[in-house]
């Protein structure tokens, strides 16, 4: 017995020692599961106002989490199912599961060869989600993202929880910072807005700064990301259209046209939706907000002080943001119809001090910004708040505000910029308390 | 069989010891030290070094010779147990009789001995606390850390605020125009006011970036070191310079490069590029400098890695910052 015990040691700290040697690669046995968290469907969940803070939990990752009393829509429970605001893709029976599976594996194949089928080459071009992209990619995802946003870009990685913000969930296909004009449909990013969020990190959540990776790298994480976004909607929407929901038995059986050929029922569907959503992607990639030039200097030249326009700009910009507005614009004032599309306040409450949470498209309890704090999510460049006044910010309540005049939104923006620092307010003349 | 233990012991030492020899020739030792106090730290290192190398060494040859000449044995009237058979045969056929092992002596009240290895390390200790306050008061003393400039002193360190999270590090530098105002305004009470402030209060022209610090040859630089989170440790490895940073606290820390690594691509590009080795006017892997945490500040600590940046001018410096900040503006008619 004590001649074995040094071998046997030895077979136990074999692992131990062993840990990390092998390739970055997923083994070919992990494939994409179809997802089984409920499907967010609609925003009025339950109770607002208030985040019940539980550290190490996500909104919702089963059914069930809504049974919990703590879970913000525990008030609504049940009914959100019965009334189709959330849908539980476990009540998919098996068969159905398994067909839907084999589909999805064979247009967007495995974490360990991950590929995009059924699009035209130009838009794999473009979007570049050729083969060799996207492995060099889901590699470098395995290594730095995984432990976030899961394995299928669901938000729902073993770290995720613990994190708030909870890590985005790709697979509604919205991002939240991009310079891509939103004002009529909420669209995909471009490729160089996830390559500037993985550069820059989002400042005030946990998502670190990649810059220290070389510029390929972050490329191909970028395609990567497109892959596992179009991949996540295609199911979503798959599961949306091609199931009903029977509210008497609780299950989700194919629509009535699909019923007898189910297989090239959901195949056409998804690839249909497939195509459909790439050229999303690529329609975004041309699609970049045309910010008129920034009309302000930023200070006098001879006095070094701030000049009389940019300081009238501020000061029209705190009109906008309260939405008070005079019958004609002059001077400051701007007019009523301007003031009540901007009206920030209304979300914004008390400059975002006051701001309550509300559920925002994942089913999150998010609130507007506070923004007396210096912090910019999606970046402090001026041009950063523009795109973010125009266009809104996707999926998280925050509305496209197109429909202003550019130029307030420059005053909008002068006036943001201006918030976080009393000094400058105080040369700007204005008052927040 | 206890002589086969002792061998092995014996040999790993010795092959410890030869790697250790070695390592510095093949690219495992210390990173070149590029600072005006580095010789200081890496004096005070090889001194300890040489210290505690020869008292080990010492020690675990002792150690073995003992063992080796001491074990159980057949001689001593013990027998070999818990150790393979194999092993077994093979000593007892191929260790000569002579040295089978031999019983130790028992010392009683050693005290003379026992004063000796006490006092030795006491008075080696004492004499090392001593010697190395000089270096530590130069790196760390706030007291004696560059600042603003008054009349009579030539120059003003360049200021920058680094702020550890989990896991990167952001940095902020004051804008272009008022960096100007720093380095060429001595002894003016506002200016004072203002450098001061600069690690309290955020300001909206403020440059800043993540995991790139940026400095200048020849002058020194003051970093104001603090965390958002969790304790971190800044780490410059080439600059010798290492300082935990603390939740809620703002730590000063200090250094001059004395060799640049950074050069701008082209006279009139927006492209700096570090590697650069000026000695051999070439591209060269070991003028990356990191930027890295040196405390296990979660599990994402093995990333929290940035670069650091020497520019060989004050000129080159400045221009890179205009450059930065020339990408933050909002788009201007021509």
């Amino acid at each position: 017995m004590t001649k074995i015990l040094p071998l046997a040691a030895f077979a136990l700290l074999a692992p131990i020692v062993l840990v990390g040697c092998g390739s970055d690669g997923y083994s070919s046995a992990i494939v994409y599961g179809v997802r089984t968290d409920p499907l967010v469907l609609d925003d009025k969940l339950g109770k607002e106002g208030y985040e019940p803070d539980r550290p190490g939990v996500l909104p919702i990752l089963l059914a069930k989490d809504v049974d919990n009393p703590f879970n913000p829509m525990y008030e609504k429970g049940a009914s959100l199912f019965k009334d189709g605001l959330l849908r539980d893709p476990t009540k998919i029976s098996d068969k159905d599961r398994r067909t839907l599976s084999k589909i999805l594996q064979a247009y967007f194949g495995r974490p360990g060869e991950p590929q995009v089928a059924g699009v035209d080459s130009t838009a794999t071009r473009i979007l570049k989600l050729d083969q060799d992209t996207l492995s060099a990619g889901s590699q470098l995802y395995r290594l730095h993202c995984l432990h976030c946003h899961g394995l299928a870009g669901d938000g729902r990685g073993p770290t995720g929880r613990w994190v708030n913000p909870h890590p985005r969930d790709y697979r509604l296909g919205l991002f939240k910072f991009t310079s891509v004009d939103q004002s009529d449909v909420p669209r995909p990013p471009s490729r160089g807005d996830l390559y500037r969020t993985l550069q820059t990190g989002i400042d005030g959540t946990a998502m670190p700064a990649f810059n220290m990776l070389t510029g390929d790298d972050l490329q191909n994480l970028v395609s990567y990301i497109i892959h596992l976004s179009l991949r996540g909607k295609v199911e979503f929407e798959t599961i949306k259209k091609a199931f009903d929901y029977d509210p008497a038995k609780g299950t989700l059986s194919i629509t009535e046209d699909g019923r007898d050929d189910v297989y090239n029922y959901i195949d056409a569907m998804v690839s249909e939706f497939v195509s459909l959503f790439a050229k999303d992607w690529v329609e975004s990639q041309t699609k970049t907000i045309a910010a008129p030039s920034y009309p302000y200097a930023d200070f006098d030249k001879e006095t070094r002080a701030m000049t009389a326009e940019l300081k009238e700009s501020i000061q029209r910009g705190q009109k906008l943001f309260l939405g008070e507005g005079a019958d004609k614009a002059k001077g400051v004032m701007p007019s009523k119809e301007e003031a009540k599309k901007a009206n920030c306040v209304s979300c914004h409450i008390d400059y975002g001090r006051q701001a309550r949470y509300k559920f925002d498209a994942w089913g999150t309890l998010v609130k507007a910004q506070n923004l007396t704090n210096p912090i910019r999510r999606g970046g402090d460049r001026p041009i950063d708040v523009f795109y973010r006044i125009h266009s809104g910010i996707n999926g998280s309540g925050m509305v496209a505000h197109s429909k202003l005049e550019p130029n307030h939104i420059w005053d909008l923006v002068n006036f943001v910029q201006t918030l976080p620092f009393p000094a400058m307010r105080k040369a700007a003349g204005i008052e927040i308390d | 069989m206890g002589k086969w233990w002792s061998i092995l012991f014996g040999v790993t030492m010795i092959a410890c010891t030869l790697l250790f020899v070695v390592s510095p020739f093949v690219g495992w030792w210390l990173p070149e030290g590029v600072s005006t106090h580095s010789w200081s730290v890496d004096l005070l290192f090889y001194f300890i070094l040489g210290i505690t190398g020869f008292f080990f060494i010492l020690t675990e040859a002792l150690m073995c010779i003992f063992m080796y000449r001491y074990c159980s044995s057949e001689k001593a009237g013990r027998t070999v147990a818990h150790a393979p058979g194999f092993f077994v045969r093979t000593y007892n056929k191929w260790t000569p009789p002579a040295i089978k092992g031999s019983i130790a002596k028992v010392l009683n009240d050693p005290h003379k001995i026992e004063m000796a290895w006490t006092v030795l390390p006491a008075v080696i200790l004492l004499w090392i606390a001593f010697a190395q306050v000089d270096a530590w008061a130069v790196i760390k003393y706030q007291s004696r850390m560059p600042r603003y400039a008054e009349k009579n002193q030539e120059f003003t360190p360049l200021q920058i605020d680094v702020t550890a999270r989990q896991w990167e590090w952001r940095i902020r530098y004051p804008s272009s125009e008022r960096f100007v105002e720093w380095m060429t305004r001595k002894g003016d009470p506002e200016i004072l006011k203002d450098f001061q402030s600069f690690a309290k209060i955020e300001q909206k022209d403020d440059v800043k970036l993540v995991n790139e610090l940026h400095v200048w040859n020849h002058h020194p630089a003051v970093l104001q070191l603090s965390t958002r989170d969790v304790i971190h440790s800044f780490n410059l490895p080439h600059m010798r310079v290492k300082q935990d940073s603390l939740p809620g606290k703002q730590i000063p820390v200090w250094f001059t490069p004395i060799k640049h690594n950074t050069i701008r691509l082209s006279a009139d590009g927006d492209v700096w590029i570090d590697g650069y080795n000026p000695d051999t006017k070439a591209q060269d892997r070991n003028q990356i400098w990191d930027l890295s945490c040196a405390e296990l500040c979660g599990w994402g600590h093995y990333r929290m890695v940035g670069r650091l940046y020497v520019h060989e001018s004050q000129q080159d410096f400045l221009d890179w910052l205009k450059s930065v900040e020339a990408k933050m503006l909002p788009p201007r008619a021509k």
